[in-house]
Order: C-alpha cells, then structure tokens, then sequence
C-alpha cells in the first residue's frame, strides 16, 4: 500500500488485490497435481521468453 | 497490440473447485502456447485488498471487502491480439470457461503509442527492468 501511494498520479483511485498463490488452491488440489502442471506451465511460458 | 481483459463477477467466499482449475488450467495452457495470453491472475476474496484514492492531494485508504459493488475484479489477462475483435474473441472464450461475469476490454499503450521519444524510451527501460 506504501507503494501505491508513491505512483505519480495526480488524481484517481488504485485497487489493491492479492492474487491467487500456489498454497491458496490446495484445498482444490490436495494432491498437487494441479499445481504441478501449472507450475510446469509457468516454466514453460517463461523458457518462451 | 497488447490488451487489458479485467473481469468482474460476483464475489464468492470459496477457492475454485479441482474441476474448475483443471478447466482454466487447460485454457490458460493453450492461450500461452499459441502465444496469444501473455500474462493472467485470479484475485483472492477482496476482503484482503483496499482501494487507495488521491483527490485534492489527499490520500485514503479503503480496506475491502468491496460490499458495494455488485460484482468486483476477479482476475485479469494481457492478451496479444492483432485487432481489438480478436481480443474479444479471446476474451469470448475466456468467459465460457470462466463463467458469468464481465470483461472490460482494453488496449495497452506500446512503445510506438507515445508522442515523444523519451516516453517511449521510458517504458522501454520499465520492461527492460521488470
């Protein structure tokens, strides 16, 4: 939040949001496949540059 | 182009179910390998966000959840589309996996969309460094 109120803006409103982390699906995912193939995703995006 | 998708739904309390991850996953994995989905997040309940107002040099704080609002941000996309109707398109698409709701659709400034060079050069250096 000490962030967002140094953005040069002059006027205006920013909404923070804490997005989704790996830990926050594991109640859907008890096992971590999903998580893995994600993550195998993620990896594969960022290889792609 | 480069395009901003937000989309706002109705807010629920619990976390996507495994069906629904699997679902998104297999989206999101196919819009990235065709190079057309640059960048995507889902946001957690706004209950752990805040919106954050300057008007007459006057910052305040808000802290969520947004009760408000009928339907708050849910997630995001950066999609690259060669026109704004492939964009919406895409974002079609995007909804029919996701579910009820609404997607704003916007284009993003490029380096090309600056008047001045020593803008362009500006976000060039913010990319550079992120």
């Amino acid at each position: 939040m000490e962030w967002v109120k140094r953005i040069p803006f002059k006027e205006g409103e920013v909404e923070i949001r804490r997005v989704f982390e790996s830990e926050d699906f594991a109640p859907s995912d008890p096992g971590g496949e999903l998580l893995a193939a994600e993550e195998r995703l993620r990896a594969q995006v960022a290889a792609q540059g | 182009m480069r395009f901003l998708s937000i989309y706002k739904t109705v807010e629920r309390a619990t976390p996507p179910s495994a069906e629904e991850m699997e679902a998104m996953g297999q989206f999101v994995g196919e819009m990235m390998s065709t190079g057309a989905l640059l960048a995507t997040e889902g946001c957690l309940p706004s209950v752990r966000g805040a919106r954050v107002r300057l008007a007459g040099g006057e910052v305040s704080v808000t802290d969520g959840p947004f009760t408000e609002a009928k339907e708050v941000v849910g997630g995001f996309a950066i999609l690259q589309a060669d026109s704004r109707e492939e964009a919406i398109e895409l974002t079609k698409r995007f909804l029919a996996v996701a579910g009820e709701g609404e997607c704003e659709v916007r284009q993003l400034y490029d380096a090309g969309d600056f008047d001045t060079p020593c803008a362009g050069s500006g976000e060039l250096q913010l990319t550079a460094q992120a």
